[in-house]
């Protein structure tokens, strides 16, 4: 590193404490039966984010299984015998508290948004969920029909998401992200109870979880009341997780997906490693700052150039998952623009891959991503689900805080040379991988064939 | 001088409303520019960042003889001025780490800006912004291209049955209103509409009686003056824009079906009910908490859901705007089921609309809204989209300090009183988009 920079560096954290960011970096403390709980002060205003995350997700899951970490996030609002039935939501409701769930490829989180005094409320009923979920009368196939829905109404019905399904089947081949988290339509069709029951045994123990609290709370007060609830929940030995390691690419490979659409799509991947699998964590770190290259913001070159310069694309877009547990892919995607075809919109983009690995980035688009690091660090503070969100991602992925806080060092630290040999070396055809919409008639549905049937009866008749 | 003077009286009112009922809950300052602009703002240093919000009387339902331009014209905004070009424009934003954005609903258009507060950062955002409020020139270029861009967007909505279903659901209740129409437009109107239609709309709705600027963040109260007036200050006087009353025929009740090849079929369930002043709005709006709002513990949720299995998300919500707003009911469930979905549904709001909730719901609703009001202004972000609703739909200053007395002192008989006024179970809206051919074994609703 030249010394201007190391200089810009120590001036950027000085002006981050001077801002008063410095005093709630979070404490973290484990309880004797594995269970780690991480704090972060913000006392904006008087409220607290309590999350649980299981670091568990469809990742885990081997064929015929796929989907059950989502099923069972569904069954843990099903009740324990302490608090059965629908409890749990009533009595956060009644608390004033906000709740919700998610389950991703690498894990299953849960929130309640509450008054900070409310906190003990949110600890007492997650404990109990984390040791005594009831797997007794519990409405499972009721359930296994709201999951039928929510596949349809995510995956099936939006074309998109259908695309990037397949997408994903060809990309990954021997990487666990090679299935969908909500599941396979066959494995949703024949997952039991009991099957639910093991998943939850095996993976829901204090040592495979991390608690998130941020808010306005003082930490050792957190940690004394981890420990009342929490801490007398026994730990269980781990199923142990295999290195998954994805097999070498050997080619390009093409999917297509011919759905009743009225616009084609484009998917464009390559395998790439994520922070916690590469070899150099700077390859990813350069990875994402390339992300920030082509797409970070109106002036980044996918907007500038294929959406406003050339206008072969409406929409154009690039995501990398830094934190993600496993390899995974580098995706750019977009839609072609009216008088454009697909395959003009690939070979742009492609361009805008051999532009990265044959010239250096200007000094100027480096400036800038770097500077949107920094500025979406502090935006980012400015939501305690935000702030919440990315400790629990950090743990799930096993890079720990210490990682998180030189996030901005590390981006800055990325030199327009790393950028082309990154390029180089992970986007090549054998990476790569090809993902189309291919449309199908829809019927016009601007002029619909509608039926005004009397009072009374139904549209189907 | 004026300012802090100013300031001394609001902290001297702070300190003494603490003591009141009514706890002030934010330390909100309004005032107005020359030009009739209303400036609303709430200082907070305790993170570097300013945002700012724009809201002008411009949404959708002023399009008038061009549907769609209204969202055309906030589209074309940051697409070039007398100064500068659209890449130009992008290239000022990203340098600094701001953020702009733009979003067009049927009553108002919407342009915001975040910033770092550091002037070496936030005075260059501001300039861009300010430059974009005040000259945009609609080049023909980036016109054409933007036109391009939405009628894309409009085939994009075409291939999901729920946007199909809610564009439907407007559709049929509003007629040729103001309201009744896409935000976006239709293909054959975008067409037409050229840069010289945008520029008028722009000058005619684009003036400091149709504008209210939110504030939160890093900035001091007189700070926060200079930049309104540096904002929007110029901006002409012209007059506050206003809709005409409403005139569709009254609905008898209605199913309109469309068919559509998806596996689930999407359901909107509705009538027209309240404007953004009614007196009705917290009675109505704490009912529905009740009745379908409180996404997991509401009575659709557990009847349809949890108790049937038949759909992931049923919702029911109250859209109240400048003029009288939908009540929609809205659900997905596959295709055979559609016909047992919409029966049970009605049949909840029938129930409510007849009994209103019980005692023991009035408690829990009260408790979970009050409860977790300060969970609305636990953020800049959600602060600034609070106080821009206070100030576009004209509510009083007091407003977020007197909610939880009002909320507090409603009782079931409020509730069901107001349901039943500006609800009509019997004569309710049902749009259903899906394939109706996998639903012909079933037999008819209860009507």
């Amino acid at each position: 590193m030249n010394k201007r920079l190391r200089i810009f560096l120590g001036l950027l954290t000085l002006s981050f404490s001077s801002l008063g960011l410095a005093n709630n970096t979070p404490q973290t403390f484990t309880l004797p039966n594995g269970l780690t709980v991480v704090v972060k002060q913000d006392k904006r205003a008087p409220v607290v984010m309590s999350q649980v995350w299981y670091h568990v997700g469809s990742s885990d899951e081997p064929n015929g299984l796929t989907g059950i970490s989502h099923m069972l996030e569904h069954m843990m609002f099903k009740g324990t015998p302490n608090n059965p039935g629908n409890t749990f939501m009533t009595t956060i409701a009644d608390n004033g508290g906000q709740l919700n769930a998610m389950t991703t490829r690498d894990f299953t989180a849960y929130y309640e948004a509450l008054a900070k005094d409310k906190l003990p409320l949110s600890f007492e009923l997650e404990a109990d969920r984390m040791a005594n979920l009831s797997f007794e009368n519990n409405d499972f196939d009721k359930e296994r029909n709201v999951v039928r829905e929510e596949r349809r109404l995510r995956t099936e019905n939006v074309p998109r998401s259908l695309t990037y399904e397949r997408f994903q089947a060809s990309a990954f081949i021997a990487n666990p992200y090679h299935h969908p988290v909500v599941g396979w339509p066959d494995d949703i069709e024949n997952y039991t109870n009991k099957d639910v029951e093991n998943w939850y045994r095996q993976w829901y123990t204090p040592n495979n979880a991390t608690v998130v609290v941020v808010g306005d709370v003082e930490p050792q007060t957190v940690y004394k009341l981890a420990q009342q609830y929490f801490g007398k929940i026994p730990s269980r030995p781990l199923p142990e997780t295999k290195p998954h390691k994805a097999v070498e690419p050997l080619g390009t490979r093409r999917v297509a997906v011919e759905r009743p659409a009225k616009l084609p799509f484009l998917l464009i991947g390559y395998n790439v490693p994520s922070l916690t699998t590469a070899n150099d964590p700077s390859e990813a770190y350069t990875l994402e700052v390339i992300s920030g290259i082509l797409d970070g913001g109106d002036s980044a070159r996918l907007q500038k150039e294929l959406v406003r310069g050339k206008q072969v694309a409406t929409e154009a877009g690039v995501g990398y998952d830094l934190y993600a547990r496993y390899d995974d892919v580098f995706l750019l995607a977009g839609t072609p623009s009216q008088d454009h075809s697909v395959s003009q919109l690939q070979q742009a983009l492609q361009e805008q891959i051999k532009r990265l690995q044959t010239q250096p980035v200007s000094d100027a688009e480096l400036e800038r991503v770097k500077t949107q690091v920094i500025a979406n660090k502090i935006y980012a503070q400015d939501s305690i689900q935000t702030q919440a969100q990315l400790i629990g991602t950090a743990m799930s992925a096993g890079i720990g805080l210490e990682e998180l806080d030189n996030y901005v060092a590390n981006i800055q630290k990325v030199t327009p040379q790393q950028i082309q040999q990154v390029a180089k070396t992970f986007f090549t055809p054998t990476r790569l991988t090809i993902g189309t919409l291919d449309p199908l008639p829809i019927g016009d549905s601007t002029t619909p064939t509608r039926t005004t049937p009397q009072q009374g009866e139904h549209h189907g008749q | 001088m004026a300012n802090k003077f100013l300031t001394f009286i609001i902290l001297f009112g702070l300190s003494l409303s603490a003591w009141g009922k009514d706890e002030q809950v934010l330390p909100i300052q309004h005032w107005t520019l020359a030009n009739g602009a209303q400036v609303y703002f709430v200082e907070s240093h305790e993170l570097p960042l300013v945002d700012l919000n724009l809201s002008f009387r411009a949404g959708s339902a002023y399009d008038g003889r061009h549907p769609g331009i209204a969202s055309y014209t906030a589209r074309m905004l940051a697409q070039g001025t007398k100064h500068l070009s659209a890449d130009d424009i992008a290239e000022k934003f990203d340098n600094v780490g701001a953020i702009y954005s733009h979003s067009t609903s049927r009553d108002s258009a919407d342009i915001s800006l975040r910033s770092m507060s550091d002037e070496a950062y936030f005075n260059p955002a501001v300039a861009t912004f300010t430059d974009i409020i005040n000259h945009p020139n609609f080049p023909s270029t980036a016109a054409n291209r933007v036109k391009q861009q939405l009628l894309q967007a409009l085939k994009y909505q075409q291939q999901h049955p729920s946007t199909v279903a809610t564009l439907a659901f407007y559709h049929d209740l509003y007629q040729n209103n103001p309201y009744g129409h896409n935000p976006l437009g239709n293909a054959k109107q975008i067409k037409n509409i050229s840069p010289h239609d945008l520029a008028r709309f722009y000058k005619h709705h684009y003036n400091g009686a149709n504008t209210v600027v939110a504030i939160v963040g890093d900035l001091s109260l007189a700070k926060a003056k200079t930049l309104s007036q540096q904002l929007v200050g110029r901006l002409p006087k012209g007059e506050l824009a206003s809709l005409p009353p409403l005139t569709m025929k009254t609905t008898a009740s209605l199913q309109q079906h469309i068919e559509f090849p998806s596996t689930q079929t999407s359901v909107r369930i509705g009538n027209i009910a309240i404007a953004r002043s009614s007196p009705d709005y917290i009675p109505l709006t704490v009912g529905n908490h009740i009745l379908g709002g409180n996404v997991l513990t509401s009575r659709l949720f557990a009847a349809v859901r949890e108790q049937r299995g038949l759909t992931y998300d049923v919702a029911s919500r109250f859209s109240p705007m400048q003029e009288k707003g939908p009540f929609m009911v809205s659900m997905q469930t596959r295709n055979d089921k559609t016909t047992e979905a919409i029966a049970v549904t009605k049949d909840q709001i029938k129930q409510f609309v007849q009994q209103g909730p019980t005692a023991k719901e009035l408690q829990s609703a009260k408790q979970n809204i009050i409860g977790g009001f300060p969970l609305s202004f636990s953020s800049n972000a959600s602060i600034t989209n609070m106080i821009s609703a206070i100030g576009f739909y004209e509510l009083p200053l007091d407003y977020l300090d007197t909610y939880r007395g009002k909320v507090d002192a409603l009782s079931q008989q409020d509730i069901t009183q107001a349901f039943q006024q500006h609800i009509d179970p019997d004569k309710l809206l049902t749009v259903t988009v899906g394939a109706a051919v996998a639903s012909q074994s079933n037999t008819t609703t209860n009507g």
